[in-house]
């Protein structure tokens, strides 16, 4: 059964407003927080609901809070990660340009509860309505006194600024994102020293994604273990599924974590379009490895995904019809990692083009026997061995692909 | 071409982070807003307003693919390559503008009016294939209804 709590809202018309917002008893919660808790409750009941990251690596957010030293002297940060760029995913940009002020409610909150006296938001540059949206809400709430400088509760002040992304894939990993922020090209970090610590323009920092942060205020509304009774034992609450591809009804679809992948395809999506049979999902987006027909019946959960070969990551679904040819999905996916690698290390650098060489020559007739092998290899040379997880990304999904459909990657009458 | 912002402009960004360096996407964003590219003047001037190395401008400047370092047409087409907007027929969209603009990818008409160029996901995949038009999205696309809004720019 879908649970409506991020995407309450949706349907009201002009649901984007400080109006519509308040009507639905917003930003009650930040204000009752701000009077009657301290920041290490916050961060504790967080801990207590399981909410872990919805941005795709699922790390749990009350413990990322929990990480940011207090008293060091330096400002703390808060960055909003709402670079969405994972093919399939579009989840972000509903919450920006149907329920922003939920975000910033959100973002209220956290910042109380780490400290934080400033937040940048950094905002997909192509997200041009969705920026109009969040901008707007931004102005309406500092308007209300709900956000800015010399609020009426002195105990909370936080300036929040949109930082426009440039069309850099990368930068929404985190730590290409501070760079970005900071200035520079996106180029992820060496870690330790993790962000938490040394973020920021040196300072202790917290990325979250979008997602997370709207589901924030539900937790501190509600309590801690409404929300992790609704996922499964070490997931709390529900999560946001983009559904599309092949699919008779593509669209958004909030389902408490746990749910079966089977259920929110044909329950949510309206089933596979055409009456044709599914050849496999893509469950997490397009650095999740592929399952077949026969692996659908998975919760999607952080946990019983990985236990399956692949990941929740982003939560994005994209279905492949009987019909879709396999090569041309993995070639597609791939060319989008030899685009959106960044260059640093060389195994993703080198590793994602060869494997786009490798698949063009297939593709084109002139595969060999031994390709399939040949992909697998510079997959396993690429996976753990890069700074960031995009080398990852782009290992995993030709190690499922070329594994369970490796016909489709000798039989030269499957080229395109 | 004038790329220089106003002192103004340059106080509003410079206001929202502690160090003037970062502030250099913001100005870089807003110059390319105003004349469509980013010169090798422009990249000069960033440098000295916000005290950086030019050569560290540049690098932003390539490493970003939104910015440009030669103007696009009066109209730029972006059309989604990601995957599932090629599972719903974008590869027909790009053919259909190929032929309909006789260009190829990454070109601009003689007239300087339109440039077609890919991208990567949109975000727009319950609705594909998307194409954008100056930052305006059009999705589901068919090329139909590409050609009419096509036909209707100026």
């Amino acid at each position: 059964m879908s649970i409506k709590l991020v995407t309450r809202n949706f349907d009201r018309p002009d649901s984007h407003t400080l109006r519509v917002y308040r009507e639905g008893g917003g930003y009650e919660t930040l204000r009752k927080v701000l009077a009657t808790r301290t920041p290490q409750e916050v961060v504790e009941e967080v801990k207590r609901s399981n909410l872990r990251g919805r941005g795709g690596a699922g790390f749990p957010t009350g413990m990322k809070w929990s990480f940011v030293p207090r008293e060091t002297g330096k400002p703390v940060y808060l960055c909003v990660n709402a670079d969405e760029g994972e093919p399939g995913t579009f989840k972000d940009r509903f919450i920006l340009e149907q329920d922003p002020h939920m975000l910033l409610e959100g973002i209220g909150i956290a910042a109380y509860a780490i400290g934080a006296r400033y937040a940048y938001l950094y905002l997909r540059g192509e997200f041009v309505e969705a920026g109009r949206r969040v901008e707007d809400a931004i102005a309406e709430a500092c308007e209300a006194g709900l956000l800015g400088s010399d609020l009426p509760d002195s105990k909370f002040s936080l300036d929040l600024y949109v930082h426009y992304g440039a069309g850099a894939y990368i930068c929404g990993e985190e730590t290409a994102l501070l760079e970005s922020i900071e200035g520079k090209k996106g180029w992820p970090r060496v870690r330790p020293p993790f962000p938490a610590v040394k973020g920021l323009f040196g300072s202790p920092t917290v990325i979250n994604n979008v997602e997370t942060l709207a589901k924030v205020p539900h937790i501190l509304e509600k309590g801690a273990a409404w929300f992790s009774a609704l996922g499964t034992e070490k997931s709390g609450g529900t999560k946001l599924f983009p559904v599309s591809g092949k699919v008779n009804r593509p669209g958004l679809y909030e389902y408490p974590l746990g749910t079966p992948l089977r259920t929110i395809i044909d329950e949510g999506a309206g089933g596979v379009s055409a009456g044709k049979k599914i050849k496999g999902v893509i469950p997490g987006g397009a650095s999740c490895p592929v399952l077949t027909a026969d692996e659908i019946d998975v919760p999607m959960d952080y946990d019983a995904l990985a236990k399956v070969g692949s990941m929740l990551g982003s939560g994005a679904i994209i279905v492949l019809d009987e019909e879709t040819s396999m090569l041309k999905t993995l070639l597609n996916l791939e060319r989008f990692f030899a685009h959106e690698s960044c260059g640093q290390c060389t195994p993703c650098r080198e590793g994602t083009r060869w494997i786009v060489q490798v698949l063009e020559r297939i593709a084109a007739g002139k595969g060999a026997p031994e390709d399939p092998d040949l992909l697998l290899d510079i997959a396993a040379h690429m996976a753990g061995r890069t700074l960031c997880p995009l080398g990852d990304a782009a290992a995993g999904p030709v190690r499922s692909f070329v594994t369970k459909f490796r016909e489709e990657f000798l039989d030269p009458l499957n080229s395109m | 071409m004038n790329f220089q912002l106003s002192e103004e402009e340059v106080q509003q960004i410079l206001a929202r982070y502690p160090h003037p360096s970062a502030a250099l996407l913001p100005m870089l964003r807003l110059i390319q807003g105003r004349i469509g590219y980013i010169p090798p003047g422009a990249e000069v001037y960033a440098a000295e307003t916000l005290g950086v190395d030019p050569v560290r401008v540049h690098e932003v400047v390539t490493f970003y693919s939104a910015f440009r370092e030669k103007p696009a047409g009066r109209y730029l087409i972006l059309v989604c390559e990601s995957i599932s907007c090629s599972l719903s027929g974008g590869e027909n969209i790009l053919s259909f503008l190929k032929d309909y603009l006789k260009l190829d990818v990454g070109e601009t008409t003689e007239d300087r009016r339109f440039t077609l160029e890919t991208t990567e996901c949109l975000a727009q995949c319950e609705r594909s294939p998307a194409v954008m038009i100056n930052g305006e999205i059009h999705a589901p696309a068919t090329p139909d209804e590409v050609e009419k809004i096509l036909s209707e720019l100026a």
